[in-house]
C-alpha cells in the first residue's frame, strides 16, 4: 500500500492512494487411512487426491484511487475522484468471482 | 424514496436549527464523517469552513459519476455504487451567538446517501443526527457443487427457483442523540437516543428436501428488516462523581413473510416408493409450509451507573444492567443482569492500578420439542412410527447453552521507571464461566481462564519508540463439543434399511468420540513494535506471532500459529506534499483433525 498527496489550500489538493493484496489459502491432502475402510473399499472407489484443491482460496486485488480538487477561486472549486479496482480469482472453483470496477465523478462545488 | 424521505426528515430538522439562527450569522464549523469516504475518498484537507464567529458558511456541489463493472461484481464492489447519474452535495455551517449548527446532505445514488445534522441551543439543547446508506452485494450461489451422484439413483440435486434474482441490500443507518441541560439545573442532563438500522433487499433463502433424495431449494427472500432502538437517560452530575440512569427499549421487526415451500415426497430413492414417512416429520403431504424464518424480537433494558472520582484514592465506577430479550414467534424470553466494577489509582512515586471486576448471569426459557412422529404409510414398517420399530423417541426438552454465571477480573498494575527506561507493565486477567446445561468436558461445566502479561514501553533515544508485550493464557476446560465427530460404528451392507440390524443415523451419531473445539487451552501472544521519527520522516514496524492449541479432549488436536508483520514509512518533506508506503505480511496455520463419515444412506 502506498500513496502521496500534494496540496495547497484554496489552490490545489492531489492524491493518489495503491494497494495491492494477495491472498492464498489451502487444505492438506487428506485420505481415508482407516483400516477398515481400506480392507472393504477398492482404492479407486472414492478419489480424494484433488480434494483439499476444491476449497483453495488465492486471489489478488488492486485498489487504485487518484482524486484532485482544483480552486478557480477561493469559493469555486472542481472536484474530480477516479477509482480503479482489479480483483482476481486465480483459483476459482465453482463461480469465478473476478471483476474490475470503475469509477469516476465530477462535481463542481461552490461557497456562498 | 424511503432513503430520500430520511434525507428529507434531517432537511426538516436543520431548518428547524436554523430557523434558531435565523438574523445571526455565525462561522462555520463542524467535521464531516466518516461518509465522506464513501463519496470523496480520503480527503487531504478535511473540507470544513473555518472561519471568524459571527459567519454562516454554505456551500453546495453538483456533480455526475460514472461506474461501471466488467464480469462479477461480488468481490471488486461488494460495497460500491455502480450506477450513472447527478450527485449533490450541501453544507451549512453556523456558530454565533445563538449555538451552532452544521448540516450536510449528500447524495450519490438511491443506493448511497448521507446527512449529517449538529446543532446546539445556548449549551442548553445539544443534538446530533447522521445518516448514511450504502448498497452490500451478496453474490447469487449458483448451486453447482450440488450434482453429485451415485451409481444407483442416489442423488444431490438443486433447483433455483429465482434464477434472475440479484441479492443484494441496501443497509441504512439512521443514529440521532438530543440532550438537555437547563442552565439553572446544570448537574443534569437529559438525553434521548434513537438508532435505527435497516436492511432492504433480497436474500438467498436454502432449504432441503431429504429422502426421497437431497434436494436443495433456493428461492429469493425479500428483506425489510428494521431495528430501532430508542434510549432514555438522565445524568446527575457532581464534583465529586456522576449518576446516570438509562432505559431502553429495541424492536426487530421483518417486515416480510417467510417463504414459502412445498418440500419434496419422502421417497426410496431407488425404488420411488413411499417407504420412509416414519423417518420425517413432514413432507409434501403437509403442502406449502412457512420455510428460512426470521423471527421478530423485543429487548428492554435499564441501565444504571454511578461514578465517584475519590474513594480511598481510587476512582471507581460501579454500573448494573438488566435486560429482558423476548422472540415474539416462540415467545421465549432471555433475561441477562449483569454488574461492572472499576476502580483506578494512581501514585507518585509512578505507580499505577486498574482494576475491572464484571459479573452478569444469562438465563434462557427452556422448550419442549415434540417429535411429529408419523408412521409409515409404506413398506414392511407401514403404520409403525419409527419409534415403534427401534424403541427411541426424540421428544426432549431443550435447555439453553447460554444459561450461565459469568466472573471476570482485569488487573493491571504498572510502575514508570523513568523518561529512558519507560513503563512496565503487568496484567492478569481472570475468568470463570459456569455454565448451567453445557458440558465442554465430561463432567465439566465450567471454563476458567488464567491470563498473565508483562510489557515493556521506553524511548531510549531521541526520536526512538519501542514497545514490547507478551501474554500466556491457561484454559482450564476450553469450550468444546463433547462426541463431536468420530463415529467408530462400522455398520455391515444390508439388501433393504429394514433389516433390523441395520444401523440407524442415531447410532452413527451416538458412536462419536472426539470431541471438537475452535478454542485454544492454552496460548501466547508476543508483539514487538518499534518507531524512529527523524525531521519529517517517520518508520514504524510491528510484529506479531500468536500460537495455540488445544488436546484437552478425546482426539482433540486443534492449533492455529500465525505471524503477522507491518513495515510503514510516512514522510512529509515540505508543507504541501506527503507520501506514505505499507507492507503488511501475515501467515496463519490452523491444524484440526478432520474424520470422514461415508454411509449409504
Amino acid at each position: 500500500m502506498a500513496g502521496l498527496k500534494y496540496g495547497t489550500e484554496d489552490k490545489l489538493q492531489l492524491g493518489l492512494d495503491l494497494s495491492w493484496m494477495q491472498a492464498e489459502a489451502g487444505l492438506a491432502p487428506f485420505d481415508l487411512p482407516a483400516d477398515n475402510y481400506v480392507a472393504t473399499h477398492p482404492s479407486t472407489i472414492f478419489d480424494f487426491s484433488r480434494t483439499n484443491t476444491y476449497s483453495d482460496l488465492d486471489s489478488t486485488r488492486i485498489d487504485t484511487d487518484l482524486w484532485a480538487k482544483f480552486w478557480f477561486k477561493p469559493n469555486l472549486w472542481l472536484r474530480l475522484r477516479y477509482h480503479y479496482v482489479d480483483y482476481s480469482d486465480d483459483a476459482p472453483y465453482m463461480v469465478d468471482t473476478s471483476g474490475t470496477y470503475q469509477y469516476a465523478a465530477a462535481a463542481l462545488g461552490y461557497a456562498f | 424514496m424511503k432513503h430520500l424521505t430520511k434525507l428529507a426528515i434531517i432537511l426538516v430538522l436543520a431548518s428547524m436549527a436554523a430557523t434558531a439562527a435565523a438574523g445571526d450569522k455565525g462561522a462555520a464549523l463542524g467535521a464531516p464523517g466518516p461518509w465522506i469516504f464513501s463519496f470523496y475518498g480520503a480527503p487531504y484537507v478535511t473540507p470544513g469552513f473555518w472561519a471568524a464567529e459571527g459567519a454562516v458558511d454554505t456551500s453546495v456541489e453538483v456533480g455526475l459519476q460514472g461506474a461501471s463493472v466488467d464480469d462479477s461484481p461480488d468481490m471488486v464492489a461488494e460495497y460500491y455504487d455502480t450506477d450513472d447519474g447527478v450527485t449533490g452535495t450541501a453544507e451549512v455551517s453556523a456558530h454565533q451567538g445563538w449555538g451552532s449548527l452544521y448540516f450536510l446532505g449528500a447524495y450519490q445514488s438511491a443506493d448511497n446517501q448521507a446527512a449529517e445534522l449538529s446543532f446546539d441551543i445556548k449549551r442548553m439543547v445539544r443534538s446530533h443526527t447522521s445518516y448514511d446508506t450504502f448498497i452490500h452485494r451478496l453474490g447469487h450461489d449458483p448451486m453447482t457443487n450440488l450434482e453429485s451422484t451415485s451409481t444407483n439413483g442416489k442423488v444431490v440435486w438443486h433447483t433455483d427457483l429465482s434464477p434472475d434474482q440479484e441479492y443484494e441490500y441496501d443497509y441504512s443507518l439512521l443514529d440521532s442523540r438530543t440532550e438537555l441541560q437547563l442552565a439553572s439545573l446544570r448537574a443534569l442532563t437529559l438525553g434521548v437516543d434513537f438508532r435505527e438500522q435497516k436492511r432492504e433487499g433480497h436474500a438467498q433463502a436454502y432449504t432441503t428436501s431429504h429422502c426421497d433424495n437431497c434436494h436443495i431449494y433456493s428461492q429469493s427472500h425479500r428483506l425489510d428488516e428494521k431495528t430501532s432502538d430508542v434510549t432514555l437517560d438522565a445524568k446527575l452530575g457532581w464534583t465529586g462523581g456522576y449518576l446516570k440512569a438509562a432505559i431502553s427499549s429495541r424492536e426487530l421487526r421483518y417486515g416480510t413473510p417467510s417463504v414459502s415451500l412445498q418440500y419434496d415426497q419422502a421417497l426410496h430413492p431407488e425404488l420411488q416408493t413411499p417407504v420412509f414417512d416414519n423417518r420425517l416429520q413432514f413432507d409434501s403431504e403437509v403442502g406449502p409450509v412457512a420455510a428460512d424464518l426470521w423471527s421478530n424480537s423485543d429487548k428492554d433494558k435499564t441501565r444504571i451507573e454511578l461514578a465517584l472520582t475519590d474513594v480511598l484514592g481510587f476512582a471507581v465506577n460501579a454500573n448494573g444492567v438488566w435486560s429482558k430479550t423476548e422472540n415474539l414467534y416462540t415467545n421465549l424470553q432471555s433475561d441477562y443482569t449483569g454488574y461492572v466494577l472499576t476502580a483506578a489509582k494512581g501514585w507518585q512515586n509512578g505507580w499505577r492500578l486498574r482494576w475491572r471486576g464484571n459479573a452478569y448471569t444469562i438465563d434462557n426459557d427452556e422448550i419442549f420439542i415434540d417429535v411429529n412422529d408419523r408412521p409409515a404409510v409404506g413398506g414392511p414398517l407401514v403404520g409403525q412410527t419409527f419409534e415403534d420399530v427401534w424403541g427411541v423417541d426424540f421428544d426432549q426438552t431443550r435447555y439453553s447453552a447460554l444459561d450461565r454465571d459469568v466472573f471476570s477480573s482485569s488487573a493491571d498494575l504498572s510502575k514508570r521507571l523513568g523518561r529512558k527506561l519507560g513503563t512496565l507493565r503487568f496484567i492478569w486477567d481472570y475468568q470463570t464461566i459456569d455454565r448451567e446445561n453445557y458440558e465442554v468436558l465430561p463432567g465439566e461445566f465450567q471454563t476458567t481462564t488464567n491470563l498473565l502479561g508483562a510489557s515493556w514501553r521506553t524511548r531510549p533515544a531521541k526520536g526512538w519508540n519501542f514497545e514490547a508485550n507478551l501474554k500466556v493464557a491457561d484454559v482450564d476446560n476450553a469450550f468444546m463439543l463433547i462426541d463431536g465427530t468420530c463415529s467408530t460404528l462400522v455398520s455391515a451392507a444390508f439388501p433393504t434399511p429394514w433389516n433390523p440390524d441395520t444401523a440407524q443415523y442415531y447410532e452413527f451419531q451416538d458412536a462419536r468420540i472426539a470431541e471438537t473445539t475452535a478454542s485454544a487451552s492454552s496460548w501466547l501472544k508476543g508483539e514487538l513494535r518499534a518507531g524512529y521519527t527523524s525531521g519529517a520522516t517517520t518508520v514504524f514496524g510491528k510484529y506479531i506471532y500468536y500460537d495455540g492449541d488445544n488436546s484437552d479432549g478425546d482426539l482433540t488436536d486443534w492449533s492455529r500459529q500465525s505471524n503477522t508483520a507491518l513495515l510503514t514509512v510516512w514522510s512529509a518533506p515540505t508543507e504541501t506534499f506527503n507520501w506514505y508506503a505499507t507492507y503488511t505480511y501475515m501467515d496463519s496455520d490452523l491444524g484440526v483433525p478432520a474424520c470422514i463419515p461415508v454411509f449409504d444412506g
